[in-house]
C-alpha cells in the first residue's frame, strides 16, 4: 500500500515515537498488535517568489500506527513544497498550518517552515480525509464510522453532531438512487469528508505531545466564541471509459456548537459551483436539490443538485456578483476544504482507483482508469454493494413475457417477496432534532395521519376505513408498537412498502396505498419520516383486517399489478426547470401524491397517465377537481390563488378546502411556505398563463349574479331557502358579517362542477372540520330539509351561480344516495 | 375524514374580560352552549342552531359571530363579548338605551341579535342611512314585526354615540 514509502521524509524525533510506541506494544503484548500505513498525496501549490509565480506540488504524507478496528494511535503528518531539495523540518506549528481534527494518543504533525503559508488548509484537509477513507476501506470499516471513532463524544460534540446532521440528511448508508444499467460505462459513487476547528483560545499547540490530545490553534478567523466545522457528501457519475465525472449531488454543510442545541447551515449553490470546479476543472451549475426545503426564502441550502453549465438554468450564479470581503473569503475557503477529499473518496466507491492529487480532470480519470486492473474496478465499494443484475431484475417485478392473464398465474405460483427480519429495538435518540423536523414535515405533506388514523382513535394508529370502487381497506397501525405497528420493522422494510408496497413480511399492500407515488421520494426524506415515525409514542391498536372480495383477497395479484402500472424510478428533476418548479413537481408527484385523489383512475384503479395526469379524479365521494385548467372554476387559477388555497384552505377567487381537501391544507399549513409556494408554482404552470388583471375582472363580474327571472323558472323554493339559511353567511352583501371566510356562490368551483357530490356533501354535512379555523365553521342541513328540498336548493344555486352550466338532473336520488352512505 | 375528535379537558375563555374555565367540554361544543349553560349568560339566545337567526350573535375579536353554530375552541386565545359585556342596568350602553328608548322591542327574544349586530355596525360605520340599516340587520330574523322600530333605534343610538363620543370606548 504504500506506494511512496521510499519519499517519505525522515524525521528523527518522529521516528523515535514511532519506535517507542512499537516496542511498548510488543511489550504489552495485546492481541491487535499496531499496523501501519503511510500514504502520499500532492497538491498543486502557486508559489511567489519575487513577481515570478511558479506552479509546484505540496507533498503531504500520512503515516499512523493502527488497530485491527482501525483505531488510529499514533498519527505523523509532513508537509513540503515539491521543489525544496532539503527539507528543514519545523516542529513548531505556525497559524494556517494542519490542524488536527481528529484525536490520536500520539499525534506529529511537521510543517516546512518555508511551506507554512503556500499550503492552503484545503490540501491538509485533503490528505487527511483522503488517507482516513483508504484506511477505512481497506479495514472494510464505514468511512464516517471511523472517524466518529477519533472524537471524542463530550469534547468533540459539535463536530460529532455537524458528521451526523450532513450524514443523516446525504441518507449516508442508504442505497444510491436511481441504479445506473448494467451495461452503461458510468459507474456512481458517493464519499464523504469533514473539516473544521475548534476553537479553544490562548493555547499554543505543541506538536509532539506524547500521550496527551491535540490542542488546535486558530487561524484568526474572527468569530470567535465558535467552533467551526464542515462535511461534506459527494455523489459522483464516472464514466469508465472517456474518464468524465459528472458530480451529481452535494450535500455540505457548516456546524457550530453544541451537540443538542447545533445547528447545521448550508452553503451557497455557487460556493458548491466553485469548489467543485477547483477540483474536477468542470464548471457545473449548482442548485438546491429538489428534496431540499425552504428553497427561496434565503437560507443557502444543505443539499445540491449539480448539472453540466449550459443546460440548466442559470439562477444559481446570483450571489456570485458581489466582492467579498477577506473574512468571508476565508470563511468560504474554509467551507470548501473537504470538497477534494470527498469527491476523491466518492471516485474511489464509484471505480475503485485512488486519486492522491487533484486536480480530477477527465484525462487523468481516463489513463488512471485504463492502467487499473480490470478487478479493481469490479471491486470497487459501490459496485459490491449493488444488488445483482439478476436480483433486480426480480425485485423489478420482471416476469414478463406474459400476457395480462398469465402475470397473475405466473404471481400465484412464483414465490413472493421475502419476508425482512424484524428488528428488535431501535435506539431513536440516533437521529438529530433536524432530522425529526425534516420527517415531521414529510409526513405533514404527504398526509399520513389523514388515511392512518381512524376517526376519534389515536394519531397514526391506523383503523382508517378507506372505502374504494373494490371494497373497504383498512389503514394499518403506522406507530412504532411491536405487535400491532411498524416498531420491528426496518428501515429497509419501511424503505421497500413506501417504495414497492411491500409489506415487512413479504406480503403486497394494496395500492389504496399510495406506494406508486411515494416511489418518488428521495433517499434522505424517507429516512427523515422513517426517524420521524419510528420516534413517535407506540400506539397499541389491531385494526380491523381487509377483507376484499375473492379474487381481490389474493394478495399476490398486486405483483402483476404493479408490474403493470408501478414505476418505481426515483424523481428526476429537470435540469431545464427552475428550482422552484423542480421542488413543487418532486412534492405533488412524490410524498403530496396529489395524482391519487387528481388523477382519473382506470378500471382496475391504476392513474392514468399522459394527458389525464392531475385532470380530475374523486376521493371518498367527493369529486376531486381537475388541476389542469379546470373548466370547472368560473375564473382561470392563478398562481396567488393556488397558494392561498394551498395554504390557508380559502381561496376568495375560488372558495373553501373541504371533504378530503380539508386535512390535506391543515397539513400543509404546517410547512414552510416556501413549499407550499413551490406547489403553486409547480400546479400552475400546467395550465395556461393567466392574466391576474383578466381574472379579477372575471371574478368582480362572475360574483354578482342575479336572481332576475329565475323564481318563475319553478326556483321559488330554492330562492327562499337559500334566502333565508345561506345567504347570511353567502350573498354578495348584508349582514354585519361574521367569524370566517365569506365564500361566493358565484366564484364556487362546487357549484360549477359536473357533478353535484361536492356542493351536497357540504348542504348536508356542512364543515365542522375546517381546514384552518380562521375559515369558519358551516353547519350542516341534512337534518332541516329533506331530499327534495336539498334539490331544489341546489337547483336554485346552480340556475343562478353558474348560469352557463347545464342544470343537474336528479338530484333528490343523489341527495338520498349520499345520506345513505356512512360519514 | 379522519380528523380525531378534540379531546375533552378544560377549556378556558375570555368572556366579557374575565378568563372563565370550565371542565369536562369538548372543544366541538358550540360556543352558545358554554356561554348559557356553563357561564350562565343568557344574553344570547338559542333561536334556530344553524345560524340564520341571529338571535344567539356574540362579539369575537370585534366579529359578530353566531355562537350557536361556531365550536367554543374557536374562542380560545380571542375576547367574546356578550350582551351582558355593553352594559349593566344601571350603566346601560347606548346601543342598549336607545332600543329601551325607541321601545323596539315586542317579544324581545331577537333583541340579543339586534343590539350586537347594531353595535358592530356603528363601530364601522357611525352614520349609517336607512339602507345600510337594514342591510346590516337583514339577516336578523324577528317573528314580531318590530322592524321600523328596530330601526328607529339604530339612528338614535348612532345619535347618542356620536353625542356621548363613546362608541370606540364603551365595551
Amino acid at each position: 500500500m504504500n506506494q511512496n514509502g521510499d519519499d517519505v521524509v525522515a524525521v528523527r524525533d518522529d521516528e523515535r515515537t514511532l519506535e517507542s510506541l512499537r516496542e511498548q506494544s510488543v511489550g504489552n503484548e495485546k492481541p491487535g498488535a499496531a499496523l501501519y500505513r503511510s500514504e502520499r498525496y500532492q497538491w498543486p501549490v502557486r508559489t511567489q517568489t519575487g513577481d515570478a509565480a511558479a506552479m509546484t506540488h505540496a507533498d503531504l504524507m500520512v503515516e499512523t500506527g493502527h488497530e485491527r478496528d482501525g483505531t488510529m494511535t499514533t498519527w505523523q503528518y509532513r508537509a513540503r513544497l515539491e521543489h525544496n531539495e532539503v527539507p528543514a523540518c519545523d516542529a513548531g506549528v505556525e497559524p494556517g498550518t494542519p490542524l488536527l481534527v481528529y484525536r490520536h494518543a500520539q499525534t506529529s504533525v511537521a510543517v516546512e517552515a518555508s511551506a507554512a503559508r503556500a499550503i492552503p488548509v484545503q490540501a491538509h484537509a485533503f490528505a487527511r480525509e483522503s488517507f482516513i477513507d483508504e484506511l477505512a476501506h481497506a479495514l472494510h470499516r464505514d468511512p464516517v464510522a471511523l472517524r466518529l471513532q477519533h472524537l471524542d463524544t463530550q469534547r468533540d460534540g459539535g463536530a460529532r453532531e455537524t458528521i451526523r446532521m450532513v450524514t443523516e440528511r446525504a441518507a449516508w448508508g442508504g442505497a444510491l438512487a436511481a441504479q445506473v444499467e448494467p451495461a452503461s460505462p458510468w459507474v456512481r459513487g458517493r464519499g464523504f469528508a469533514f473539516d473544521g476547528e475548534a476553537l479553544e483560545p490562548g493555547a499554543p499547540l505543541s506538536s509532539d505531545e506524547k500521550g496527551s490530545l491535540p490542542v488546535r490553534v486558530t487561524t484568526g478567523t474572527p468569530n470567535p466564541g465558535a467552533d467551526s466545522w464542515t462535511a461534506w457528501v459527494v455523489d459522483v457519475d464516472v464514466n469508465r471509459e472517456t474518464g468524465d465525472v459528472a458530480i451529481r449531488r452535494v450535500v455540505a454543510g457548516r456546524g457550530s456548537g453544541e451537540p443538542g442545541a447545533a445547528r447545521v447551515s448550508g452553503l451557497p449553490s455557487w460556493q458548491v459551483a466553485d469548489a467543485v470546479e477547483r477540483s474536477t476543472g468542470v464548471r457545473f451549475l449548482a442548485r438546491s436539490a429538489h428534496d431540499e426545503t425552504g428553497v427561496g426564502n434565503g437560507d443557502a441550502a444543505v443539499s445540491h443538485e449539480l448539472s453540466v453549465a449550459g443546460r440548466a438554468l442559470n439562477e444559481s450564479t446570483a450571489g456570485t456578483a458581489r466582492t467579498l470581503t477577506s473574512v468571508e473569503a476565508d470563511t468560504i475557503e474554509r467551507a470548501a476544504a473537504p470538497a477534494a477529499a470527498a469527491i476523491a473518496n466518492a471516485l474511489f466507491d464509484a471505480t475503485g482507483v485512488r486519486f492522491r492529487a487533484p486536480p480530477f480532470d477527465a484525462e487523468r480519470i481516463r489513463r488512471a482508469l485504463a492502467d487499473a486492473p480490470s478487478a479493481t474496478l469490479a471491486g470497487a465499494p459501490a459496485q459490491m454493494r449493488r444488488p445483482s443484475r439478476w436480483r433486480r431484475w426480480l425485485a423489478g417485478g420482471g416476469i414478463g413475457g406474459v400476457m395480462g392473464g398469465l402475470i397473475g398465474l405466473a404471481c400465484s405460483i412464483l414465490p413472493g417477496p421475502a419476508p425482512i427480519a424484524p428488528i428488535s429495538i431501535i435506539d431513536t435518540s440516533l437521529w438529530s432534532p433536524a432530522t425529526l423536523e425534516r420527517g415531521r414535515q414529510i409526513a405533514a405533506a404527504g398526509d399520513c395521519a389523514v388515511c392512518h388514523t381512524a376517526p376519534g382513535g389515536k394519531t397514526n394508529a391506523g383503523g382508517f376505513a378507506l372505502d374504494t370502487p373494490f371494497g373497504t381497506v383498512y389503514s394499518t397501525n403506522l406507530t412504532p408498537d411491536a405487535q400491532t405497528g411498524i416498531g420491528t420493522w426496518s428501515y429497509e422494510a419501511f424503505a421497500r412498502a413506501m417504495r414497492e408496497g411491500i409489506s415487512r413480511d413479504g406480503s403486497h399492500l394494496y395500492p389504496a396505498f399510495p406506494y406508486t407515488a411515494f416511489a418518488r421520494m428521495s433517499e434522505s426524506d424517507m429516512m427523515a419520516l422513517y426517524a420521524y415515525l419510528m420516534s413517535q409514542a407506540p400506539v397499541r391498536n389491531a385494526p380491523p383486517k381487509t377483507n376484499l372480495p375473492f379474487p381481490l383477497n389474493q394478495r399476490r395479484l398486486v405483483a402483476g399489478w404493479n408490474w403493470l402500472f408501478h414505476d418505481t424510478r426515483p424523481f428526476v428533476p429537470d435540469e431545464t426547470r427552475s428550482t422552484q418548479w423542480n421542488r413543487g413537481k418532486y412534492l405533488v408527484d412524490g410524498v403530496g401524491h396529489c395524482g391519487a385523489c387528481h388523477t382519473p383512475r382506470n378500471a382496475i384503479g391504476a392513474e392514468k397517465g399522459g394527458f389525464a395526469y392531475l385532470t380530475g379524479g374523486s376521493a371518498e365521494g367527493w369529486d376531486a377537481p381537475s388541476l389542469v385548467a379546470s373548466r370547472a372554476s368560473p375564473v382561470p387559477w392563478s398562481e396567488a390563488a393556488l397558494f392561498d388555497y394551498l395554504r390557508t384552505g380559502f381561496s376568495a377567487e375560488h372558495g373553501v378546502a373541504a371533504g378530503p381537501m380539508a386535512p390535506v391544507v391543515a397539513g400543509l399549513a404546517t410547512l414552510p411556505e416556501s413549499d407550499v409556494r413551490a406547489m403553486a408554482h409547480y400546479v400552475a404552470s400546467l395550465s395556461p398563463p393567466v392574466d391576474a388583471e383578466v381574472s379579477a375582472r372575471a371574478a368582480a363580474t362572475r360574483s354578482i349574479a342575479t336572481d332576475a327571472g329565475l323564481t318563475t323558472l319553478g326556483f321559488e323554493n330554492g330562492r327562499r331557502i337559500f334566502e333565508a339559511s345561506c345567504a347570511v353567511c353567502h350573498a354578495e352583501s348584508g349582514g354585519v358579517g361574521h367569524f370566517g371566510v365569506r365564500p361566493l356562490m358565484g366564484l364556487n368551483t362546487s357549484v360549477a362542477q359536473a357533478s353535484p357530490d361536492n356542493l351536497l356533501h357540504v348542504l348536508q354535512h356542512g364543515i365542522d372540520q375546517p381546514a384552518t379555523e380562521s375559515l369558519g365553521y358551516m353547519p350542516g342541513f341534512g337534518d332541516v330539509f329533506d331530499d327534495k328540498q336539498m334539490a331544489e336548493l341546489a337547483s336554485y344555486i346552480r340556475a343562478r351561480y353558474a348560469p352557463g352550466q347545464p342544470g343537474w338532473r336528479d338530484l333528490e336520488s343523489a341527495s338520498a344516495g349520499l345520506r345513505s352512505r356512512a360519514h | 375524514m379522519a380528523h380525531s375528535s378534540p379531546p375533552a379537558g378544560p377549556l378556558t375563555l375570555t368572556v366579557n374580560g374575565v378568563r372563565r374555565t370550565v371542565q369536562g367540554a369538548t372543544t366541538d361544543t358550540p360556543l352558545l352552549y358554554i356561554l348559557r349553560n356553563d357561564f350562565e349568560l343568557n344574553g344570547p339566545k338559542y333561536g334556530c342552531g344553524l345560524g340564520q337567526c341571529g338571535a344567539c350573535t356574540v362579539i369575537v375579536d370585534d366579529q359578530p359571530t353566531r355562537s350557536c353554530v361556531v365550536p367554543a375552541s374557536i374562542a380560545i386565545g380571542r375576547e367574546v363579548t356578550t350582551l351582558e359585556g355593553l352594559g349593566t342596568a344601571d350603566a346601560l350602553h347606548p346601543v342598549q338605551r336607545a332600543f329601551i328608548d325607541e321601545q323596539a322591542a315586542q317579544c324581545g327574544y331577537c333583541l340579543n341579535g339586534m343590539i350586537m349586530s347594531t353595535k358592530a355596525l356603528l363601530d364601522r360605520n357611525p352614520e349609517p342611512d336607512d339602507d345600510a340599516i337594514r342591510d346590516a340587520l337583514r339577516f336578523n330574523l324577528c317573528r314580531c314585526g318590530t322592524h321600523f322600530e328596530i330601526v328607529n333605534a339604530v339612528r338614535r343610538a348612532a345619535q347618542y354615540l356620536r353625542h356621548e363620543g363613546v362608541h370606540e370606548s364603551e365595551r
